[in-house]
């Protein structure tokens, strides 16, 4: 059984609109509301109140919502939220030995295997002859002939 | 392997090596799409969950209107209305795995984060007064209503805003998006009693406002 007071207690906290009352209580508010002239006076003394606050809604409302804001925040908020949850793209810097890996890849790496270090000298001293003859700089004596030729000679077999 | 790709061109190879990292990209890229409309909250979830981008996307399409609504009523900074809006939802896309429709509505569930990151900014947040600095002139859309106004919805506008943020979150979820009181009360994480009293206390506050005005205007 709904008591005035509690009656009461239910238009100060939900106001007029018997709609946002608690499901179990607007059954018997409404039969309150027949029978009682004091629930009606209260009930009209919150609509007063529910009005005014409408009043200050609607005056609210039309500042915070410009015309068109509500789709232009929309498109803000998919575009925001999309940036942030899309997947991490890492850019880390690669190490010079990540950018190089084909060439020291496991086992089946260009310089990997028995010759590796036989094959990387090899590459080593035709770069520098190739520099050296680039550069048009004579030879600085014969000595680095000699070395030339011995590791030549050492490839040959 | 090597002879699987060996035996192949390498358009074929390299769409191969394609496919199968797309596939493991997430189902975003699936063949098949998925009826996103027309699915209901707790499968966008589930798919968010399981990383689908484009379900989420779907989630904030139809959520986002209501949650900057809410916000923006608790937070009367617009553009930091926005930014609690933004992280609610990149929030709940983080948490999409811990949601259980069992428990609770998505909505509710939404709201709840939401409403949690709104008072928290309010209290972080120290708000200025706005019933001295309200621009009735103010050349914005709009300001035909703020002028055709009376002094008592402008008083009450501003003492809307000044009400607590958990006051003003309980009048914006029942009063506004027309949450039931058992919901609202589920949303603000406290009893169903708790919640009548802060809407008692806000219409309280307001009553005293609009008699102050009334006193005022009888002077």
């Amino acid at each position: 059984m709904l008591t005035l007071r509690r009656f009461m207690a239910l238009a100060d906290s939900f106001g007029a609109d018997l709609q946002r009352w608690p499901a179990e209580s607007q059954k018997e508010a409404r039969a309150l509301l027949e029978s009682s002239a004091d629930a009606r006076a209260v009930l009209a003394q919150a609509r007063r109140l529910d009005e005014a606050i409408g009043a200050a809604h609607r005056l609210e409302e039309a500042a915070l919502w410009l015309p068109g804001e509500p789709d232009a925040a929309l498109a803000r908020l998919r575009s925001g939220v999309a940036a942030r949850i899309a997947p991490a793209t890492p850019g880390r810097p690669r190490s010079v030995r990540g950018q190089l890996g084909w060439a020291f890849s496991g086992g089946s790496g260009l310089l990997a295997g028995p010759l590796g270090w036989a094959t990387a000298s090899g590459f080593a001293i035709a770069a520098g002859l190739l520099i050296g003859s680039l550069s048009g700089t004579p030879p600085a004596s014969d000595g680095l002939l000699t070395l030339f030729q011995t590791g030549m000679q050492f490839f040959a077999g | 392997m090597k002879a699987g790709y060996a035996a192949r061109s390498w358009p074929e190879v390299t769409w191969g090596v394609l496919a199968s990292q797309v596939a493991g990209a997430g189902s975003l890229y699936m063949s098949t799409p998925r009826p996103y409309r027309e699915a209901d909250d707790d499968e966008l979830v589930s798919w968010s969950a399981a990383g689908d981008r484009r379900a989420f996307d779907e989630i904030v399409t139809r959520h986002g209107p209501f949650a900057w609504r809410v916000a923006s009523r608790i937070v009367p900074d617009r553009l930091a209305a926005e930014d609690i809006v933004q992280e609610a939802m990149v929030r709940a896309w983080h948490q999409a795995g811990h949601f259980d429709p069992a428990r609770a509505r998505f909505r509710t569930w939404l709201y709840r984060i939401l409403v949690n990151l709104c008072v928290d900014q309010r209290r972080r947040v120290q708000l200025e007064p706005v019933t001295e600095g309200f621009d009735a002139a103010d050349p914005s859309p709009g300001a035909e209503e703020v002028l055709a106004a009376s002094e008592r919805d402008v008083a009450l506008a501003a003492a809307l805003r000044e009400l607590p943020a958990r006051q003003r979150a309980a009048m914006a979820l029942v009063y506004d998006e027309g949450l039931s009181g058992t919901e609202a009360a589920r949303v603000l994480g406290v009893s169903a009693k708790a919640l009548e009293r802060l809407l008692a206390r806000a219409r309280a506050t307001l009553r005293e406002r609009i008699q102050a005005e009334h006193s005022r205007e009888d002077l």
